[in-house]
C-alpha cells in the first residue's frame, strides 16, 4: 500500500498543483479505504492522457436561431414563408401571429410542428432572453398564456382589455365554434399539405390521417341532436353562413374595427386568420372553396382583412 | 322439418313487418297531409318535458308559436336524430331546422352569436354535471329508466355518456368521474393510478409522518390537489358562462329585449335542465341560484308562462291506462302528449345487434358524411341496397339454377393439363390392368366414354415420350 502513494501525490502534482496543501492534513491519515479506491498507477497513466485530443466545438445548425434576445414564435408555415414572415396556414397559428404584430411586439417566426411543442399544440411562443437579466430561464408560452405574456413584457401600456360589450363572448363563440367547424371540414382535402410530401404512399396515408382527425373534431362539437356518427354538411355550412353574416353586421355598424376600438385587437385578428385564408389565392384551393365564396359575399369583411394585410404584411 | 319450418315462419314474420313498417310509413305521409304536425323527443323527465335540452327548447318554440295542430310522442329511436318533427311528409331534426321550417323570426346577428354562444357552453356544462360526474350519472340513469324501453336502457344512457367524456375529455376533470376509481378497486394489481387507492395510502402514510413533520396542509398544496382543482375549473366554467348570460338578460323580462325570440326558448331549454334537476353533486344548480339569480327568475319564467313543467310519471302512463281515462289524464296535461312510441320485436333486435356489432373492435361504424339532409333521400335511393342484394342473389339463384337443371351446361375447353402428374400407365403392369379395368367400366356406359378413355391412353403415351426426350436433349 505504501508504494500506492508516491505516483498519487505525483500525479496530484503534475496537473494541479494547487489543491496540493488543502490534501495535505487529510494525508496525514491514510486510510484503509483511500489506498483501497485509488486507481492503481498503470491505469492512472492510461487514463492521464485521456482525452488525446479535444475537438472543437459544433457550429450551430444554420436554422437556429442566431439571436438569442429575440421572441420566437413557433407555428405551422413553410421554411420559406417563416423567413419573409409570411401569414401561416394553420387559423389558430395565424390569429396569434397577427395579434403579436397588432401588439407591436417584435417577433420571428420559426416552422415547426406539434411534437415539438411543450404543450403539445402550436403556436407557442419562446421569449428571447432579456437584456436586463440575461441568465433568467425562459420558458416557453403555450397561445393560451400569450396575451397575459404580452401585458406582462409591457408593463407601462394598458393593457387591452376585451372590450366592454356584452356581446364580446357570444360573438367569439361564432367564430370558435361555427366557422371552426365549418373550416374543419374541408381541411383534409385541400392541397395545402401535399407539396411538403413528397412520397405519395405517405401522403394518402397522412391525409387519411387527418381527414379522420378533422372529422372526430367535428363529431365531439355536434349538437345532440345529430346522430352520434353523423356528419350533416349542409347544416355545419348554414350554420357558418349564418355566422358570417352576423359578423359583417357586426362590423357594419362600427367603422374600422370590431367592437369599435381604436386598434385591432384579438377578435380582429381571429376573424383576419379565417378569411386571410379563405380569399388567398396562393393558399391553393381548388374548387371546393365553399367557405371561402360565402365570405366573399360581405364586403365589409373582405376590406378588413385587406386593411389588417397593407398595415401588418 | 321443424327447423326449415320455424326458419320460413320467421322469414314470413320478417316481410310481414317490413310490410307493416311501409303501411306505416304510408299512414304517417297520409296523416301529415292533413296538417298535424308529430314532435318525437326523447321522454320526459325531472319534471321537464324531455331529458334531452334541445328537445325542450324545440317543445318551448312550439308553445310560443301557439300553434294548436301538434302532439307530442316520447320516443327512443334516436337514429335519425332528436327532436325529430314529421310535418306533412317531411322529416326535420334539429332545433334549429326547425325553427327555420316552421318560420319562426329571421335571425339577426345577436341572436345568431347568442344561440352559438348557448350550444357550446351549455352543453358542456350540462355534460359535465348529468353525465360525466359518476354520481350524478346514477340519477340520471334512473330517470331514463322510467322512459326507455328494457333494451334500450342498456344502449342509449352509455353512449351519451360516451360522447359526453368524450366532448368534456381536453377540459381534464377527469377527476370528477369517479367512475375510473371504481374500476380500479375490481381486482386489478396495486399500483395502477387510480386516486382512491393513493388516498388510502396517503392517510396511512400521512399519521405516521405527521408524528415526524410538523408540516400541515398549506393553503396551497390542499388547492393543488386534483378533486379541488377540478372544483376550481368547473365553477370558472360555469362562470364563464352564466356571466355572460346575465348580462345580456341585464334588466329585461328576456335575452333579446321584452320580447320573447326563438333564442329564448333555446336558452331556456338548457338552463332549465341546468336548474331543475336535483342531483347529488349539484355544484352547477348551486352557483345558478347563488350567484345569477336573475338567471333563475328567467328560467322559472319562462317555464311558467309556456307551460312546460311536466309529471314524467303521467306521461309514461298514458299507454297503460284505458281510452277514457287517457283522455281525461291528458286533459290535466298542458303539453299536447300521445301515448309513448312503442317498438317491436324487429326494432329490438335491430337496434341490440347494431350496438353489439359496434363495440367489436374493427367493425365500428365508420362516420357517415351527409351532403345532403338523410331525409330528403327519395323512396328508391333509401331502398337501393335492399334491391341490389336482392338482384344480386336472385341473379346467382338463377344462374345456379340453370346448370343444376341442364339448361345450359359448363364451358369445357381443352382438358386441364397437369405436368408431372402419374398416370396409371406409369405404374407398369398394375397400373395398365387398373387402367384396363376403367376403361372396361367406362365402355360399359357407351361408345363416347370409351372414346375418351381412348383418348386419354394415346395422351399418356405422348407425355411419356416427351419425358424420354428431355434427358437425351440434356446430355
Amino acid at each position: 500500500m505504501p508504494d500506492d502513494d508516491p505516483p498519487e501525490s505525483q500525479s496530484i502534482d503534475d496537473d494541479e498543483p494547487s489543491p496540493q496543501p488543502t490534501k495535505v492534513p487529510a494525508k496525514s491519515k491514510p486510510s484503509v479505504f483511500d489506498s483501497l479506491f485509488a486507481i492503481p498507477s498503470p491505469l492512472k497513466h492510461i487514463f492521464d492522457r485521456v482525452p488525446l485530443i479535444t475537438y472543437t466545438a459544433n457550429e450551430l445548425p444554420l436554422r437556429s436561431p442566431r439571436d438569442g434576445r429575440k421572441n420566437i414564435l413557433h407555428l405551422f408555415t413553410t421554411p420559406e414563408d417563416a423567413k419573409t414572415g409570411r401569414p401561416s396556414f394553420n387559423p389558430a397559428c395565424l390569429k396569434w401571429q397577427v395579434y403579436l404584430k397588432f401588439t407591436g411586439m417584435p417577433f420571428t417566426t420559426v416552422p415547426s410542428t406539434n411534437h415539438a411543442s411543450p404543450p403539445g399544440a402550436l403556436p407557442f411562443l419562446q421569449p428571447g432572453v432579456s437584456a436586463s437579466e440575461p441568465s433568467k430561464q425562459q420558458q416557453p408560452v403555450p397561445s393560451n398564456k400569450l396575451k397575459r405574456w404580452i401585458a406582462t413584457q409591457k408593463p407601462g401600456e394598458k393593457a387591452q382589455e376585451p372590450p366592454d360589450d356584452m356581446r364580446y363572448e357570444a360573438f367569439t363563440s361564432l367564430i370558435d365554434h361555427r366557422i371552426r367547424r365549418a373550416w374543419q371540414r374541408p381541411t383534409p382535402a385541400t392541397p395545402l399539405h401535399r407539396p411538403l410530401l413528397s412520397n405519395t404512399f405517405v401522403q394518402l396515408t397522412i391525409a387519411h390521417k387527418l381527414r379522420r382527425a378533422a372529422e372526430m373534431e367535428i363529431l365531439k362539437s355536434n349538437p345532440s341532436s345529430t346522430p352520434s356518427t353523423t356528419i350533416i354538411e349542409a347544416d355545419i355550412f348554414r350554420d357558418a353562413e349564418e355566422a358570417l353574416e352576423a359578423l359583417s353586421t357586426l362590423l357594419e355598424k362600427e367603422d374600422e374595427w370590431f367592437f369599435g376600438q381604436e386598434k385591432p385587437a384579438l377578435f380582429d385578428a381571429s376573424v383576419f386568420a379565417y378569411t386571410e385564408l379563405l380569399l388567398d389565392e396562393g393558399v391553393g384551393w381548388r374548387e371546393n372553396n365553399r367557405l371561402g365564396e360565402m365570405v366573399k359575399k360581405h364586403e365589409n369583411l373582405v376590406k378588413h382583412r385587406e386593411r389588417v394585410k397593407k398595415m401588418y404584411f | 322439418m321443424q327447423a326449415s319450418d320455424s326458419s320460413a315462419y320467421f322469414c314470413l314474420r320478417l316481410t310481414a313487418a317490413s310490410l307493416g313498417l311501409h303501411v306505416k310509413r304510408l299512414f304517417e305521409l297520409s296523416s301529415g297531409l292533413f296538417n298535424s304536425m308529430e314532435l318525437f323527443i326523447l321522454g320526459p323527465a325531472f319534471g321537464l318535458p324531455s331529458i334531452d335540452a334541445e328537445c325542450i327548447a324545440t317543445v318551448a318554440l312550439l308553445q310560443r308559436l301557439h300553434r294548436k295542430d301538434w302532439s307530442l310522442v316520447p320516443t327512443h329511436d334516436d337514429r335519425e336524430g332528436l327532436p325529430l318533427l314529421v310535418s306533412s311528409g317531411r322529416r326535420i331534426c334539429g332545433f334549429k331546422n326547425i325553427a327555420r321550417h316552421l318560420g319562426a323570426e329571421q335571425q339577426e346577428g345577436d341572436a345568431i352569436a347568442l344561440s352559438s354562444f348557448l350550444e357550446r357552453g351549455a352543453q358542456t356544462l350540462l355534460d359535465i354535471s348529468l353525465y360525466v360526474s359518476f354520481e350524478n350519472y346514477s340519477t340520471t340513469r334512473s330517470a331514463f329508466t322510467q322512459i326507455l324501453p328494457w333494451h334500450t336502457n342498456y344502449i342509449l344512457p352509455s353512449r351519451r355518456r360516451a360522447v359526453a367524456r368524450a366532448r368534456t375529455e381536453h377540459l381534464g376533470i377527469s377527476s370528477i368521474d369517479v367512475d375510473n376509481v371504481h374500476e380500479d378497486m375490481s381486482g386489478r394489481p396495486s399500483g395502477m393510478d387510480g386516486v382512491g387507492k393513493e388516498e388510502a395510502f396517503e392517510v396511512e402514510a400521512q399519521k405516521r409522518a405527521s408524528l415526524l413533520l410538523p408540516r400541515k396542509d398549506t393553503l396551497r398544496s390542499l388547492l393543488q390537489k386534483p378533486e379541488h382543482s377540478a372544483v376550481f375549473k368547473l365553477h370558472a366554467l360555469a362562470d364563464n358562462f352564466f356571466g355572460p348570460l346575465q348580462d345580456m338578460l341585464g334588466e329585461e323580462d328576456f335575452l333579446l329585449g321584452a320580447e320573447m325570440k326563438s333564442v329564448d326558448c333555446l336558452a331556456c331549454g338548457y338552463l332549465s335542465l341546468m336548474l331543475y334537476p336535483k342531483l347529488p353533486q349539484d355544484w352547477l344548480a348551486s352557483t345558478m341560484r347563488r350567484k345569477y339569480a336573475k338567471l333563475v327568475a328567467y328560467v322559472e319564467r319562462m317555464n311558467k308562462k309556456l307551460g312546460l313543467r311536466t309529471n314524467p310519471e303521467a306521461v309514461m302512463s298514458l299507454a297503460q291506462s284505458s281510452p277514457g281515462d287517457e283522455s281525461l289524464a291528458r286533459r290535466q296535461m298542458t303539453l299536447p302528449w300521445q301515448t309513448p312510441a312503442r317498438s317491436g320485436i324487429i326494432d329490438i333486435v335491430a337496434m341490440t345487434t347494431q350496438e353489439l356489432v359496434s363495440h367489436i373492435p374493427g367493425l365500428k361504424p365508420s362516420t357517415s358524411v351527409a351532403t345532403i339532409r338523410p331525409n330528403t333521400q327519395l323512396f328508391w335511393q333509401r331502398q337501393l341496397p335492399t334491391v341490389l342484394i336482392a338482384l344480386a342473389a336472385s341473379l346467382g339463384l338463377g344462374v345456379f339454377a340453370t346448370f343444376r337443371m341442364g339448361i345450359s351446361t359448363w364451358p369445357r375447353g381443352e382438358e386441364l393439363h397437369v405436368f408431372g402428374r402419374k398416370r396409371f400407365s406409369d405404374y407398369g403392369h398394375l397400373g395398365a390392368a387398373l387402367a384396363g379395368m376403367s376403361v372396361f367400366s367406362q365402355q360399359t356406359q357407351g361408345h363416347a366414354g370409351s372414346r375418351m378413355a381412348q383418348d386419354d391412353r394415346e395422351k399418356a403415351t405422348i407425355v411419356d415420350v416427351e419425358v424420354d426426350v428431355e434427358p437425351t436433349s440434356m446430355r
